[in-house]
């Protein structure tokens, strides 16, 4: 089995980014003018990448608004040790809207809605094809009574 | 070690060198977290309330803190866990509400320095647009492992600890999101 002449992309990431020595690869990197560019490439890279989105998150909260957090920390545990948080700060809070009222009402309303219409097309129904549940023979047979015995007046 | 000695003051009822003591962990761990919270959430004010909600935890549960597991594990933890659960408090949200959040009305980002640092010219730049947003294209559970490992500076065994992986799957997740990124970025280049 031969070995592949150069490093592998995750070899060369397992270089730079493992803290232990990987003595293989290191020696390899010595010797191979390709994959040390290819490593240095990799290297500036990561360090660009690492730079950006730390300054994207540091953009986003100044130092002045990390004291004003560390003082909202400090004031809440001050004051209620085993309360909860918080929306921070008090101003610039997103405030969304209703699409139409709230929500809950709109299917309460709309389960109503719904309940009429099914009421109303099944009694519709029900009227039109009185004679769908019965069989024609049930339907024409004469029901017999039993003739009524007339008892003497003032007896019930 | 601070969080240990804050502990020992709550247990012993000392609870103003308790809380000035705690200051100093704020101050040491605060700058990171946020950038742990803003990458997981994207948005500055849900990343205060996560980590003021995290700081608040750790203080109030400090006594059931293990010293023998890495502090920053267990802050990490609890600050992760806050941002998955706004996370998901916000997609309920957002399922039933029109956000109302506007170029124009929405919060203006904090003023930056007039003397931009290098980072700063950096993320303005173009290139620096396209890094953030290939970052911000990584699937979430990438995106986690990279914030963790380069953005926060964490070990890969801080990491796996942290979010309870091994450290292979660990490396896994990163060595697909520097893929990921390396793909996205010459792209963008052609």
């Amino acid at each position: 089995m031969t070995r592949h002449p150069h490093l592998s992309d995750d070899q060369l990431a397992e270089v730079y980014l493992h803290s232990a020595p990987m003595e293989a690869e290191r020696q390899h990197l010595e010797r191979c003018g390709l994959c040390e560019a290819r490593h240095a490439d990799l290297a500036h890279l990561l360090a660009e990448v690492t730079v950006v989105a730390r300054a994207d998150a540091d953009a986003a909260c100044s130092p002045e608004r990390l004291d004003r957090q560390k003082s909202a920390i400090l004031g809440h545990i001050e004051r209620d040790p085993h309360g909860r948080v918080i929306s921070f700060p008090a101003g610039h809070t997103r405030t969304p809207e209703p699409i139409h009222g709230h929500p809950e009402r709109r299917w309460i309303g709309g389960a109503a809605g719904a309940g009429l219409v099914i009421g109303l097309l099944g009694g519709h129904f029900a009227q039109d094809l009185p004679s769908l549940g019965t069989f024609p023979s049930q339907a024409s047979q004469p029901v017999a009574v039993a003739p009524l015995q007339a008892g003497p007046p003032g007896t019930v | 070690m601070l969080a240990a000695a804050i502990k020992a003051l709550v247990v012993a009822g000392e609870h103003d060198a308790a809380r000035e003591r705690f200051a100093e962990l704020v101050s040491l761990q605060q700058r990171r977290a946020v950038r742990i919270a803003y990458h997981y959430l994207r948005d500055a004010h849900d990343a205060d309330e996560a980590v003021q909600d995290a700081f608040v935890k750790v203080f109030t549960h400090i006594v059931g803190y293990r010293e023998e597991m890495p502090f920053e594990v267990w802050f990490t933890r609890i600050l992760v866990n806050g941002c998955l659960d706004l996370r998901k408090a916000r997609a309920r949200r957002l399922r039933w509400m029109l956000p109302t959040v506007t170029s124009d009305d929405a919060p203006p980002r904090e003023p930056v320095a007039p003397q931009a640092g290098p980072e700063d010219q950096l993320l303005a730049s173009e290139r620096g647009r396209h890094i953030a947003a290939a970052v911000e294209q990584l699937p979430l559970r990438q995106r986690a492992v990279f914030t963790l490992c380069q953005i926060a500076g964490l070990s890969a065994g801080t990491v796996s600890q942290t979010l309870g992986l091994s450290e292979s799957t660990v490396r896994v997740h990163l060595f697909r999101a520097i893929r990921r990124l390396r793909n996205f970025l010459e792209q963008e280049r052609t």
